[in-house]
Order: structure tokens, then sequence, then C-alpha cells
């Protein structure tokens, strides 16, 4: 089987295509190494990616940066919805400690996107951006503490 | 004095308000807060390429102390953002084996506060000799390296031979 990246003119964006045949490599479709570091990342972020007016495989930092930002406000999103519920809980058990300490939690969380991430310019730091407060894991640590499960 | 390893020469994050790490890191260096802590221990067959220590015996930090050290760690290097990986603290005697944490590649920083005789040791292939570094006593010692999903891998391995080693890792991305 035979990868390519295409797209119907410099510039525009890629898309990602097998085929049984060996295709001629033209201005607007390269091949693609399936199993180079690289290659995976413009396969992970095809939509991001187009071929430059040098032939090379290219990335638009700031729709990538987008993208990424988006995800993780659709995450945070979960975890506020997810830390409410353990507020609702705390407060009918009475557990002011704990009410304080997920009332601090939303708080950290709301702010945790505020942060300008614009001078990130290459596509492996972008593809490994993470948030602190995003990737605690605040199910284990409330059953844990409201529910000793 | 605080000591930085600059393991793959790519620099390692500013921090700054290292009085407030020391601070901070501290209170969790101690035979009291150490023993209070549940025990995380494995006794496989050591394999120099396994993704995790295979053969370990160290503590856990607690859940809710890790929210208190990522609000720590934001303050002291505003310069990256990051995921914590690791929590854990050291007591005499105990230690993880060689690893390479290949399932979890990125810019890596292990920070450290050690109160006796710890080190981290690593190579870049087990026909190596390890390469040792000391813990600085009562301060802070960071090292970064890059960690790879395909070889050549840093193997790496901590050893505390006396007092308590608070060791803390993440993976990173530099911001500014």
């Amino acid at each position: 089987m035979y990868y390519y990246f295409q797209c119907k003119k410099v510039g525009d964006p890629l898309s990602f295509l097998s085929s049984a045949n060996n295709l001629r490599v033209t201005k607007t479709r390269k091949g693609a190494d399936v199993d180079d570091k690289m290659t995976k990342l413009y396969i992970k972020y095809v939509n991001c990616c187009f071929i430059n007016k040098d032939g090379d495989i290219d990335y638009d930092k700031v729709k990538l940066l987008s993208l990424q930002l988006n995800q993780f406000k659709k995450i945070l999103d979960r975890r506020l919805i997810e830390l409410r519920k353990y507020l609702v809980e705390a407060h009918a058990l009475n557990k002011d400690n704990i009410v304080k300490e997920i009332s601090e939690d939303i708080k950290d969380l709301a702010d945790c996107l505020n942060k300008d991430f614009s001078s990130i310019d290459n596509i492996e730091d972008l593809d490994k951006l993470s948030i602190p407060e995003l990737s605690f894991d605040y199910y284990t640590h409330y059953n844990n503490k409201l529910y000793n499960v | 004095m605080c000591k930085e390893y600059d393991i793959s020469g790519k620099g390692v994050p500013q921090l700054i308000r290292s009085d407030l790490l020391i601070t901070s890191l501290k209170k969790f260096a101690n035979k009291d807060y150490y023993d209070n802590l549940s025990i995380s221990e494995r006794d496989d067959k050591i394999n120099p390429y396994s993704s995790h220590g295979d053969s370990t015996r160290m503590r856990l930090i607690d859940s809710s102390d890790r929210k208190e050290i990522i609000r720590l760690l934001k303050k002291c290097f505003p310069n990256i953002t990051f995921r914590l990986t690791g929590f854990f603290v050291y007591g005499p005697d105990d230690y993880m084996s060689e690893h390479t944490n290949s399932n979890d590649p990125g810019n890596t920083m292990y920070i450290t506060y050690a109160t006796g005789g710890s080190s981290f040791s690593y190579r870049f292939h087990p026909s190596e000799e390890f390469v040792k570094t000391e813990d600085v006593i009562d301060d802070i010692t960071l090292r970064a390296f890059s960690l790879k999903s395909e070889g050549p891998f840093t193997h790496h391995k901590v050893d505390c031979e006396s007092g308590y080693r608070v060791s803390i890792g993440m993976r990173y991305v530099q911001i500014k």
C-alpha cells in the first residue's frame, strides 16, 4: 500500500490518501512515510496542514493552536460540570472543607486557559500542549474524599 | 544552591521563586509525612527497556497535596505549561529501577528536594555505564531531558540511600 498527502492546489488544506498503486508525485501530491514521527503528526492534524511553495508539508500554527484550545475548552466544561456536581454533594453532606476545596478548584479551572500560548511554533510542542489542572483526576480525588471509595 | 542538570542539552526551564519551592517541598520530605503515605512497591524482573520501573519502592504523594504542587509549580515556572506525571517520596533505601518512560514521550523535568544521599542515574544504552547525578541536600535539583517513544532512550533510575527525597515529574512545553 502507498500513502500520500494531496491537495487541490499549493497552500490548500491537505487530505491523506492510501492507494494500491504507486502514484506519480507532483507539486500537489507527496509520498508519506507513515512510520515517520512527523508524518504521524501531519496525519493527526491533516486539516491544519498544507503543501507550501517549496513543496514541503507545512502547518498553520494558529489553526492548530485553536484546535487544541477548543479541545481543552471541551475538557474544561466537562470538569466544571463534574466539580459542580461534587459541590452540591459536599454541601448536602455538610463537608465544609471539601466545599471550600472544590470552590478553589473551580476558580483555578475557570482561569486555567488564560495564558498566552502564541509563542509555541512547532507541531510537536503544539501536540504535547497540556494544562495541569485539566489532567488532574478530580473524579477519584472527590470520590475518595466524599465517600471513601 | 539549586542544581540543574541539562541532560538533553535543550535547556532547563527557568525557576523563579526557588525559596517558595524549597519551603513547600520541604513539608513532604520528612519521616512524618512519608510514614502516612501509601506504599508503592513492585518487585518484578528488571528489564532496562521497560517503560516503568519493574522494581520500585517509594510512596505516592496524597492527591490533595498534588493540587497544591500544581499551584506552586505554576508560580515557580511561569514560562512553561505542563502535566504532572509523578509525585513520589522516597525514604531511606527506597528506589526505582531502570526504565525508559517510552510510553509517554516529551520534554521532561524532574524536580527534586532531598534531605540525604540520593541520586538519579541515566544512560542512553544498557551497554553503557550509568551517569550518576547526585541530589543537592536540602535544596532543589532540576533535571531536564527528552523522553522518546523510539530509541535511543534515556534509561534512568533512582536510588535513595538516606534521608527523604521528594520527586515531582512533569512533561512540559515552553510557552515563553
